[in-house]
């Protein structure tokens, strides 16, 4: 039963009205800034966001009040995650972003 | 060129559109007549020299004021008086659809006969002598198949033909026997009425008791409603026999009589496809089983692939967007202009609902497909018992399921699709009913109460939330059924269950575009209208003298940071005034903008190209590469352009708090209080319904702590609000009950055809909400229950009383009698 009530939940949470969206700039010091949003131009501030290397969760964070996150670079290959809950991630690959 | 104004009548289901589309063809002209909630498609054609304005009315099983469909059309003759009838029958179901012939016959206008689905007659093995039925009416009878594509030539012709004719035309008689010397005798009553049609057919349909013809027959024979009764009494007493039910028998019969001399059945006995099919489909036990399978497969292919497909349209309606940003005036730091505010608000209201576009092609196509296989009747047919019982109808289940009684749906394309439902209460019942049922745009709001204030019962809270909008719905169409649409008309359900046939892919899709097109055409003129009020009560008055005085403080602090740190750069002349160093924060926060749109690389490619060209020295402050210098200024822009964002936010905070909507959520805060909520959360609702971003946003921006950049608005909320979860309950409890958007409420007032019942559409689930809500809590204060106790309460009761209704026996039976003993004693 528990099981059944869970998964409803689920069901009746993976679908927005809207899409997500995220782009990723190299800044060029180093550091790189995802800025968050969605189509209908909701804000995305407070939104999931976390660095994957591999399989781990190498940052894990929120998107700040303008929509917007700005990180170290990592060594090596890594992907930003904008994570605004199921069927709405946004992947982007770290050799992606250019300046 | 000679006009001819042609009426096409038939009963549903027997390809009359699939005929108007035959002879339309491609350039048909859509129009859509005022004041009246089905549709009447109007094609207007060139033949042989003549102008042909063909009318497709919606199809009727006869023509005595049932429903809605009925008195639309009936309307349209009594109105626009057509030159020519062209009466499409289902030859495959030839006896039926005479009897609507023949009330066509008698309006006293020439009829043409069009024998559609020969092809399907002549595949079941049914012979129709189309020449014999032809004498025996009088009037032309063309033969053609709208699906195969038989018969456009003929058609037309055979119109023309007709009224070419029309002087010899003679008028169509039934004779009544003895009803006979009723109908002169109004017939020379109504001698003098302004009316253009025939007497006599208005004097049958008045006997009738014809609510349309008496009400336009009053207006010259003041006495007719009298005069009426005198003949109805008179008839009554001499033969013991009503007027309607003996005019009918009449006509039935005369149905029977062409039937018999003209058909021959061959194949009569023999089991058809059609009834081997309902077997299977109308089965006591798998009928619901597979009528769930086929909502489910609505509901998934419209809904869910439909929103994956917006993921594909939207960047249409983004650079729609951006194209008008672009010839907007930009924004001189913080003071944007008012215009400028303006545009893209209205821009973000239409294409909030231009978004759903998709959803309503795939399943405005769908629907077409089921009416067209016949599936649409059946499935009203197999749910009929249950929704009567609540005042609705069987016909109210497409609109529920869309509306969300799966997981979650969407409010507009269930209202929109009530427009089929033949009873007039239970349509209404099921526009109001629509909007509980459970909205997606809610479901992120119903995340962020939950994760703030019910961690553990999460899962069966969602639960309560999602399950209960069903019965709240049953319960608000049993509730509105029974009082204020009491003395709305009801239809008797004559649904029929006509043979199945394939759909034709182009009907489908004409169809299916016509009704996307009514939708974009009414909603761009309401929304627009609607968008601006919001937009005047969310900026009026505006920012308090003093607080704009602040805020430009900020703005030129906010400036002179920026001008420090870029002084000594070896760029600082391209940007040492006001003018430029705004031209180039504009300039950057467009790119950005344009850059969120765009996913592929060539895509990123060609927009640089374009900002190149636009501005170059300004472009390397954007992209840096190895220039140090730039890098520098570009770290210093991005820093403004966050504070800029920074202080704009805090404008519109401070505007929405200061606006007329902010003001009414303070109004309205005594009346509130007793639900728990504050005047935040009144903003929170009413600037929801208002501004369509989701409450959270608005939440999430009254209660967010400043200092705590990374705190989730639900954190904030539990931290900083000083809620406990009994108030997020009520809180819950409401926004299940209130409407979800603006756009609904167009839809409303679009199938209501009333501003009166939109309001009420809107006002009725607000009372109903805010009573429940303070209910609950005050319940909840009083016996101190957690909000999941409270929430459990609520749920259990709606539970309760739904059954209870169900279970109620309804009040239906209108015969009484039998054998009574009679108690002399």
């Amino acid at each position: 039963m528990k099981k059944t009530l869970i998964g409803l939940a689920l069901l009746s949470n993976f679908l927005f009205a809207h899409s997500a969206l995220m782009s990723c700039f190299n800044n060029g010091d180093n550091t790189i800034t995802c800025e968050g949003g969605f189509s209908d131009g909701s804000s995305a501030s407070g939104v999931n966001f976390f660095i994957l290397q591999g399989d781990k969760k190498i940052l894990e964070t929120k998107m700040n009040e303008n929509s917007e996150i700005t990180f170290n670079i990592p060594k090596g290959s890594y992907s930003a995650v904008f994570d605004a809950g199921e069927g709405h991630q946004i992947h982007v690959k770290g050799e992606d972003i250019t300046e | 060129m000679k006009k001819i104004k042609v009426a096409l009548a038939g009963q549903p289901n027997c390809g009359k559109s699939t005929i108007f589309n035959l002879v339309s063809g491609i350039e048909q002209h859509i129009a859509n007549y005022p004041g009246v909630t089905v549709d009447k498609k109007t094609g207007y054609f060139t033949y042989d020299k003549h102008r042909i304005e063909m009318v497709d009315l919606p199809g009727t099983y006869s023509f005595s004021s049932y429903s809605l469909e009925e008195r639309v059309a009936k309307d349209f003759i009594l109105d626009e008086n057509p030159d020519v009838i062209v009466n499409v029958i289902d030859a495959s179901n030839i006896k039926r659809n005479l009897y609507l012939t023949f009330q066509l016959l008698e309006i006293g206008k020439p009829v043409v006969v069009i024998l559609n689905m020969m092809d399907v007659a002549t595949r079941r093995g049914i012979k129709i002598n189309s020449k014999k039925i032809s004498e025996m009416l009088n009037c032309p009878v063309v033969e053609a198949s709208g699906a195969k594509g038989l018969g456009a030539e003929d058609i037309m012709k055979c119109i023309v033909e007709t009224s070419k004719n029309e002087n010899n035309y003679n008028e169509f008689k039934i004779n009544y026997d003895e009803f006979e010397h009723h109908i002169k005798n109004v017939e020379s009553k109504i001698s003098k009425t302004n009316a253009l049609q025939n007497r006599r057919w208005l004097a049958i349909k008045a006997l009738e008791n014809d609510k349309t013809i008496v009400d336009r027959l009053k207006e010259d024979v003041i006495d007719i409603e009298e005069l009426i009764k005198k003949e109805e009494n008179s008839f009554h007493n001499n033969y013991d026999k009503d007027p309607a039910s003996f005019l009918a028998s009449y006509r039935y019969e005369a149905a029977d009589i062409i039937f018999h001399k003209t058909i021959q059945e061959t194949n009569k006995g023999k089991e058809t496809l059609t009834d081997k099919a309902d077997k299977i489909i109308l089965n006591r036990y798998l009928a619901i089983p597979i009528l769930i399978f086929f909502m489910f497969m609505v509901y998934q292919i419209s809904i869910v692939w439909g929103y994956k497909l917006t993921d594909y349209t939207w960047p249409i309606l983004a650079s729609f967007k951006n194209f008008v940003i672009d010839i907007l005036p930009e924004a001189n730091f913080t003071d944007v202009p008012m215009i400028t505010d303006f545009g893209i608000w209205m821009v973000n209201s239409a294409n909030a609902l231009m978004n759903y576009l998709p959803i309503f092609f795939i399943l405005f196509a769908l629907i077409a497909i089921m009416e067209d296989v016949g599936y649409m009747p059946r499935m009203a047919f197999i749910l009929d018992r249950v929704f009567r019982r609540f005042g609705l109808h069987g016909q109210s289940t497409l609109p529920l399921v869309l509306g969300g009684a799966m997981v979650g749906g969407c409010a507009v394309p269930g209202v929109m699709s009530t427009k089929g439902i033949a009873d007039e209460r239970a349509r209404m019942a099921t526009i109001f009913s629509v909007p509980y049922m459970n909205c997606l745009a809610k479901v992120p709001f119903y995340t962020l109460l939950l994760g703030a204030f019910f961690k553990p019962d999460m899962a069966i809270m969602m639960f309560f939330i999602s399950t209960i909008t069903l019965f709240i719905a049953m319960i608000v169409a049993k509730f509105i059924t029974s009082t204020i649409l009491k003395t709305r008309e009801t239809a008797p359900f004559l649904m029929e269950l006509p043979p199945y046939h394939l759909p034709t892919f182009k009907g489908v899709i004409i169809r299916a575009s016509q009704r996307v097109w009514i939708y974009i055409k009414k909603v761009v003129t309401i929304v627009l209208a609607v968008a601006i009020i919001l937009f005047a009560m969310l900026q009026f008055p505006g920012l308090k003298e003093e607080s704009k005085i602040e805020f430009e403080n900020k703005s030129i602090l906010a400036l002179n940071n920026f001008d420090k740190k870029v002084k000594d750069s070896i760029y600082y002349e391209e940007i040492n005034t006001k003018e430029e160093v705004i031209a180039l924060l504009n300039y950057y926060d467009n790119y950005r903008a344009k850059r969120m749109t765009i996913s592929s690389n060539e895509a990123a490619k060609a927009l640089d190209g374009k900002f190149l060209i636009k501005n170059e020295p300004f472009f390397k402050y954007i992209k840096p590469k190895r220039d140090k210098e730039a890098k520098k200024i570009n770290k210093a822009l991005r820093d403004l352009s966050s504070k800029r964002k920074a202080i704009l936010r805090e404008m519109k905070n401070e505007k929405v708090e200061n606006s007329l909507l902010g003001m009414t959520g303070r109004a309205i805060e005594p009346f509130s209080q007793f639900a728990g909520f504050d005047w935040k959360i009144n903003v929170a609702f009413l600037s929801s319904f208002a501004a369509r971003e989701s409450a959270v946003a608005t939440l999430g921006s009254l209660y967010e702590n400043n200092k705590a950049d990374n705190m989730r608005a639900e954190e904030a909320m539990a931290l900083n609000s000083g809620y406990t979860p009994l108030h997020a309950t009520a809180i819950i409890i409401f926004m299940i009950l209130t409407p979800p958007c603006i756009a609904t409420m167009i839809v409303v007032k679009m199938q209501t055809n009333s501003y009166k019942w939109m309001l009420f559409a809107i006002f009725f689930p607000i009372f109903l909400g805010i009573t429940l809500a303070s209910l609950i809590f005050t319940l909840g204060n009083t016996f101190d229950w957690s909000g999941f106790e409270a929430m459990s309460y609520f749920y259990i009761s709606v539970v309760l009383t739904t059954i209870i209704i169900a279970l109620f026996p309804q009040k239906n039976q209108n015969w009484n009698g039998g054998l009574k003993i009679k108690n002399k004693g």
